[in-house]
């Protein structure tokens, strides 16, 4: 690929992002929250369902998948599970979210257990552990970007310049139309990724084993574990394909930028859906890698890094044209993963922070929109200056434990849409123990015996042990938080009705 | 939904969920239709049961009392913002 067609390509692509990021800013109707955040609830099925797909895969898809399959062979399609539970936690929490989110004005989850818990100090410490899941490993996204725009160019872009440019791009176009101008620009990643997947699994498998069979039965001579569980490596056991399933599946619903998408959606309906085609549709993102990553292990046996194995495919294998389609998409990846998280925790800054201790008047004035697009400027430079100059300890667990670390808000969040009795000092607890629990766990100081289990898995467990216990030694919520959360959700009160 | 009905659920949930965790180890054969590895096959297998149970969930299973019936609920909404 030679540089001046990338430079080309990528100009073109920016301006198209800008101009759908125009048009999403012209396609706003009121200066408020819930326009800038949730584009005014008004999300149809076409849409969540390419928001929610291409914000919950990134670069990891392009790069790190193929890499864990030349590694572990197809034995890591097992973690392809957790799209299920994923999808299941979209309709069973989602559609409440949804219901409360519409009937009581949420932006997020947090401000959700304000009301709920009748606790700043629930929605502070939600709020906190959001915060520090997401900000590195938002920094590594766009740190990646960087480098790959640096290693498609040899250099040409520099490492500095590419990150610049990712950082620019998303955050004009998010300023612009904030929730609409996201979404809008989503749907055209989306297509570019799954366009770029897809053409890449069938020109390389056709190009290394003359085919899908062909690629299998090769790496299956290679080392027959290749085409088995547990896999070469022996990691995937029973045990740890399920609890890492769940592991990812339940963190990502956590994640803030796609549990906000139950609340942004019109229609029920539409959440209903979403859980049933949704897991379908990932399988598009889930199984190319699995051919990829094997027809590496076949034409590259002894690589020492796999994460490289696909972008040395895409130089050796892939024509121009595919090459460049496949740098847009890995873009498109990062910039949609970007852009939501950037949007949802601006949305738990301005909302929890600024709106709740600060200006609660701005909720529905013109103003939110300034902080707003101000707040969106400080959450990317905090971001990128903790990738680069955060203690590099706690930086690599972040983005490692991203998951696990959102996945114990998880247990309050449910916890607080099911169960009447949940109270504030159950929510506090479970997300502050289990959190520490996790912390220890990873960093080795706690060992737990059966080590096939993931180790969010315990730290989960933990918390609703403590989330139900403390519960019920606390003094309930009041009667009219109940009655205000939970009448919706009672069927005796609509034959009563 | 009665007990009953609900404890049948999560028992289906638990047996999806065993078969998620991919039982089938060390089977590498058949390859079905020339490039599905049998593992990968059978998990494809789980995974549409799995989306046929959400679906059950979703449209026939009433798991959130008034705001199943959609249209009041947000009629209901509406009303109030109108009155407030």
């Amino acid at each position: 690929m030679s540089p001046t067609l990338i430079l080309t390509s990528v100009a073109v692509y920016t301006l198209v992002v800008f101009g759908i990021g125009m048009w999403g800013f012209r396609q706003s109707k009121r200066p408020t929250m819930e326009d800038f955040f949730l584009g005014g609830r008004t999300l149809g099925l076409f849409f969540v369902l390419a928001a929610t797909w291409s914000t919950l895969f990134s670069a990891f898809s392009y790069i790190g998948m193929p890499g864990a399959y030349y590694r572990n062979g197809i034995s890591f399609f097992g973690i392809a599970g957790n799209i299920l539970f994923n999808a299941l936690c979209m309709y069973v929490i989602g559609s409440r979210m949804w219901a409360v989110g519409h009937k009581f004005g949420f932006i997020n989850a947090t401000d959700f257990f304000a009301e709920r818990y009748r606790s700043n100090w629930v929605c502070g410490i939600a709020m906190l552990i959001s915060v520090a899941s997401l900000l590195p490993y938002m920094g590594l996204q766009i740190r990646g970007a960087g480098l790959t725009l640096q290693g498609a160019t040899n250099g040409t872009i520099s490492f500095e310049t590419g990150l610049i440019y990712i950082t620019i791009v998303v955050l004009v176009y998010v300023m612009l139309g904030g929730f609409r101008s996201v979404i809008y620009n989503d749907v055209v990643q989306a297509c570019i990724m799954l366009v770029g997947l897809v053409a890449a699994m069938f020109i390389i498998t056709a190009k290394v084993g003359g085919g899908l069979g062909g690629v299998v039965a090769k790496a299956a001579a290679v080392d027959p574990r290749l085409v088995e569980f547990p896999g070469p490596l022996g990691i995937w056991t029973p045990g740890m394909v399920l609890t890492t399933a769940l592991v990812i599946g339940l963190g990502g619903f956590s994640w803030p930028q796609i549990s906000q998408r139950m609340y942004a959606t019109r229609r029920l309906k539409t959440i209903k859906t979403l859980a049933v085609v949704f897991p379908i549709a990932a399988l598009f993102v889930n199984i190319p890698p699995i051919f990829i990553g094997l027809a590496g292990r076949v034409h590259y046996p002894d690589l020492k890094n796999a994460d490289l194995v696909f972008p040395m495919m895409m130089t050796d294998l892939l024509p121009p044209v595919v090459g460049i389609i496949i740098l847009l998409a890995i873009m498109s990846a990062i910039m949609s993963t970007v852009s939501g998280m950037i949007l949802s925790i601006t949305s738990i800054l301005v909302r929890d922070v600024w709106v709740r201790f600060f200006d609660p008047e701005a909720a529905t004035e013109a103003r939110v929109n300034v902080i707003s697009r101000i707040m969106l400027v400080l959450v990317v430079a905090g971001a990128l200056a903790f990738v680069f100059w955060g203690p590099k300890t706690l930086v690599g667990l972040l983005i490692q434990a991203s998951g696990p670390i959102m996945m114990q808000v998880l247990v309050v969040l449910a916890g607080g849409l099911y169960w009447k009795r949940a109270t504030k000092e159950g929510a506090i607890i479970s997300m502050i123990f289990s959190e520490l629990f996790l912390v220890l766990l990873w960093m080795k100081v706690i060992v737990m015996p059966v080590k096939s289990i993931h180790n969010g898995v315990w730290a989960m467990m933990l918390g609703i042990v403590l989330y139900i216990v403390v519960s019920l030694l606390t003094k309930p919520a009041p009667k009219e938080v109940i009655d205000k959360f939970f009448d919706i959700f009672d069927k005796e009160k609509i034959t009563a009705k | 939904m009665n007990a009953g009905k609900k404890l049948l659920l999560i028992i289906i949930l638990v047996l999806l969920s065993f078969g998620l965790s991919v039982p089938w180890q060390k089977v590498a054969k058949p390859i079905f239709l020339g490039f599905i590895p049998a593992p990968i096959f059978y998990l494809l297998v789980v995974h549409i049961l799995f989306v046929i149970f959400i679906a059950y969930l979703a449209y026939r299973a009433k798991l959130h009392g008034r705001v199943d019936d959609e249209k009041a609920f947000l009629a209901e909404i509406e009303s109030e913002r109108r009155k407030s």
